[in-house]
């Protein structure tokens, strides 16, 4: 016989729980960041205006930021940013142009898919700025130059990833097109690039990031070369200590560069292709 | 992703076997080979058919390599110490100590929310700031020696083992950890046993990107103010317009690039098994 | 707010029958406006040797409570005895269950390596812990799988590697949060059968989480039976039904089907007569 044993009266209507939101989680996050930030800053001003570590190595934080501010003024600092990013779109726009349509057509059969994979894996190895030697003999010291690097290097990633999303779209997805009637051209056009869309954006992201490091090493590396790469190489061969904060606040903004372009590209990618849960790239 | 190709019978249990690896490695390897003979058969046709200075034929390449590294009295020639081990030998240098520097720090990142979430903007903008281009400030800084290299390797290395150690270490899934509480694991045997190993997959993912790093951080290190290395032959090879010369240092370079890429391959396979076939049973 | 309600007789700090105590437990997450209150003056003891499961709507009140008794959260009042200690932190002689097996074992090492797992730090000899390894795959019914990976495993049989583990460390005490939840109906049933017999191997006492109220009639001869959040216990029910339990016979018996109906009642928030 089961004997009950109430421990507790009548329980009276269940108060309704409010949101588990943590806006909070947020905000310290934010503080910490800026505390960081400012703590940093705080501890390299410090640090070399007391003269703990000698201001010839390290230059004032202050002095750092002022300057690259000051850069901004100096029309050959600006010609060269300009330089850059005009290689860097140019850049990315051929790269685009040219492995899209190649990852989509070689994505769509399984033989040629594994094939491109195997080459790919062939040429990780080869870092494009080994190339600038050859590229230069042959090409000279321009634009032309550049560009070719910089294409060979970001083809790679848009091109695999938009291979790897072409080929990985879901069967059971293209199959329940088919099943309503939809044509091959259909099923390509309303299945596989949009299910492939994220992998893809993803894939110029990362060509992105990499394209952009390609470019400044190449104008560092290339004597002649106009760039931001070419603004530090050039600075720095001075070798007095007023080049030397122009070389740290240079290279700091190029970095504030990739920074900012990497952020939007981010966001964009966020923005229009986030529905895809898993944004998984490659290289 | 490797599926289980035979059921062993035991207790009366299906359980899942390891797929056989000689069999799928060798159509792996087929699918590596043949476009590559392709592609250098098309080469060396055309360059027969259509010499070009800039262009030397493939095999004229891979002779003139073997020349320059093998050719000499002894099993080595001298090249191949004054310049291609020491381009390794920075490579490994660097990339070690990048890696061991990224790991701690990374797992600091990881473990730690405060950590993360103080430092974080300033790992962004760091590591933002492109590797190579922070060459001249290291010259600036070390001078134009071996030291300086290693450094300048180690820097641009460990952002990419740290912040994939950081996501590793960052995104074990609660239950493991809490497993180490509830067994009273001390701390310094969760690191080791669960958290390390866990995170080990994403971590090794940075390695890997880091191996290639380094190599071309080596490479682009010897661009300039170098006496010795890969880097420093290109240069030479390009100054002279010594075009064959000039292609069979970058066929080393790719061989290396190659061989790197082989050997973490291998461990992987050793080390992260648990991990591609725990993925492909889920 | 606190509730003025007259102390359950069982719920004495330091009684020295108990095995566990809870007094006055009550947890709430984060604060202002966005605080939940999850758990709220819950007070009972556990006597050696019992089987408890604890069953209510889905929602924070299990998870919080179960998390409360294993030490891995610090409750917000009120505090929980342990063998007459109150504790602070995880308590000896327990162990816990988990209910995601595939986070709960270590996919890298092999079954015997995790189930040794706990007694990586002790002072076991080898010869010691191979034996105790063994002797726990063998009260799973999985003797001879020690070399086997997880990943080479079934839910339920992964399942049986945790609830090994949780045997070689031959706890007073076991906490399995829905153990079963994640496992199919066949397998669950003999992972339920399973733990019965391992109760009564090792005399361990054991409490049960679960959501399933049919399972937790059958394993328990006690019910506890929590609200919704911010959750205390509804109803605190003795069973009695023959031993040893059987899947079939039990789940006939009369009285087992008019204490689920009434778990049920109460889990759905209603009275226990309908």
């Amino acid at each position: 016989m089961a004997i009950a044993t109430p421990a507790r009266p009548r329980p009276t209507s269940p108060p309704t729980g409010p949101a588990r939101s943590r806006p909070k989680g947020r905000n310290t996050a934010i503080w910490r960041g800026i505390g960081g930030v400012l703590g940093l800053a705080l501890i390299l001003e410090v640090v070399s205006r007391a003269g703990i570590v000698s201001s010839a190595f390290l230059p004032p934080f202050s002095a750092v930021i002022t300057e690259a501010v000051l850069l901004w003024g100096d029309p050959v600092f600006r010609t060269d940013v300009l330089a850059t990013l005009l290689t860097y779109v140019l850049g990315m726009l051929i790269s685009i142009a040219i492995a899209i349509p190649l990852g989509v057509l070689l994505g769509m059969s399984r033989p040629a898919y594994r094939a491109s994979r195997a080459i790919v894996e062939l040429m990780r190895p080869i870092p494009p700025v080994a190339l600038v030697p050859l590229v230069l003999l042959v090409l000279g010291a321009g634009i032309e130059m550049k560009l070719v690097i910089v294409v060979f290097a970001a083809v790679w990633p848009i091109m695999f990833n938009t291979l790897y999303g072409v080929h990985d779209v879901d069967p059971a997805t293209k199959e329940m097109a088919r099943s309503f009637g939809v044509g091959r051209s259909g099923v390509v056009r309303r299945i596989v690039v949009p299910s492939a869309a994220p992998f893809v954006m993803t894939g110029i992201r990362i060509a992105s990031s990499i394209a952009l490091i390609v470019i400044i090493t190449v104008e560092l590396i290339a004597g002649g070369a106009a760039g931001i790469g070419a603004f530090i190489s050039r600075e720095r061969a001075y070798g007095d200590s007023e080049s030397y904060l122009a070389v740290l606040a240079a290279t700091l903004t190029a970095g504030l560069l990739g920074l900012l372009i990497n952020l939007v590209i981010g966001w964009v990618e966020r923005r229009y292709f986030g529905w895809e849960a898993t944004t998984r790239g490659s290289i | 992703m490797p599926t289980p190709t035979r059921s062993l019978e035991t207790h009366g249990i299906p359980i899942a076997r390891r797929p056989r690896r000689s069999r799928k490695a060798l159509i792996s390897l087929g699918y590596f080979v043949i476009p590559l003979v392709v592609l250098v058969s098309l080469w060396q046709l055309a360059t027969t058919l259509n010499p070009s200075p800039f262009f030397p034929p493939p095999l004229a390449i891979a002779e003139n390599l073997w020349k320059l590294l093998f050719g000499g009295d002894a099993l080595v020639t001298e090249l191949f110490f004054t310049d291609f081990l020491t381009t390794v030998g920075r490579m490994l240098a660097g990339f070690a100590i990048g890696t061991a520097w990224g790991i701690v720090v990374g797992t600091i990142m990881g473990r730690s929310r405060a950590a993360r979430e103080t430092v974080t903007p300033i790992v962004e903008l760091l590591r933002s700031i492109p590797a190579t281009a922070t060459l001249p400030l290291f010259i600036i800084l070390l001078g134009g020696g071996d030291d300086m290299r290693v450094v300048f390797i180690a820097y641009g290395v460990s952002w990419f083992v740290l912040i994939n150690t950081a996501a590793g270490v960052g995104s074990i899934h609660k239950t493991m950890l809490d497993l180490g509480q509830v067994f009273k694991v001390s701390r310094t045997r969760q690191l080791f046993t669960i958290v390390l190993p866990a995170a080990m997959p994403k971590i090794f993912a940075g390695i890997r990107i880091a191996s290639t790093a380094a190599l071309l951080l080596a490479i682009v290190s010897e661009f300039i103010l170098a006496t010795n290395g890969i880097g420093f032959q290109l240069i030479q090879a390009q100054g002279r317009f010594q075009l064959l010369t000039m292609w069979s240092w970058m066929l080393a370079l790719a061989i290396l690039g190659l061989l790197i890429n082989s050997l973490l391959d291998y461990v992987e396979g050793r080390v992260l098994s648990w991990h591609k076939l725990s993925r492909a049973r889920i | 707010m606190t509730d003025v309600q007259p102390k359950s007789t069982h719920a004495v700090p330091g009684d020295p029958g108990a095995l566990v105590v809870v007094d006055n437990v009550s947890h709430t997450y984060g604060s202002g406006s966005t605080a939940h209150n999850a758990i709220r003056n819950l007070a009972f003891s556990v006597q050696p040797r019992e089987f408890v499961s604890i069953v209510g709507p889905s929602g924070a009140g299990k998870t919080t409570l179960l998390r409360t008794l294993a030490g891995l959260l610090s409750p917000s009042s009120g505090g929980v005895w342990v063998e007459g200690k109150r504790i602070s932190g995880v308590p000896d002689d327990m162990a816990m269950v988990f209910q995601d097996y595939s986070r709960s074992l270590l996919p890298w090492l092999s079954v015997e390596k995790n189930v040794a797992f706990p007694l990586g730090g002790s002072k076991h000899s080898t010869a010691e812990r191979h034996e105790i390894v063994r002797e726990s795959l063998e009260a799973v019914g999985l003797d001879g799988f020690g070399k086997r990976y997880p990943w080479q495993l079934s839910g339920g049989m992964q399942q049986r590697v945790a609830i090994a583990r949780a045997l070689a460390y031959r706890p007073k005490l076991l906490l399995m949060d829905e153990p079963f939840a994640s496992v199919d109906a066949q397998t669950r049933e003999g992972l339920e059968d399973l733990v019965l017999q391992i109760r009564d191997r090792y005399d361990m006492t054991i409490l049960f989480v679960t959501h399933d109220i049919d399972e937790s009639v059958y394993l328990a001869n006690r019910v506890l039976v929590l609200s919704r959040p911010p959750a205390h216990i509804v109803e605190d029910l003795r069973i009695e039904l023959p031993e040893p339990r059987d899947q079939i016979t039990t789940r006939e018996n009369p009285d087992f089907v008019h204490l689920r109906s009434r778990v049920a009642r109460l889990v759905h928030g209603g009275t226990p007569e309908g």
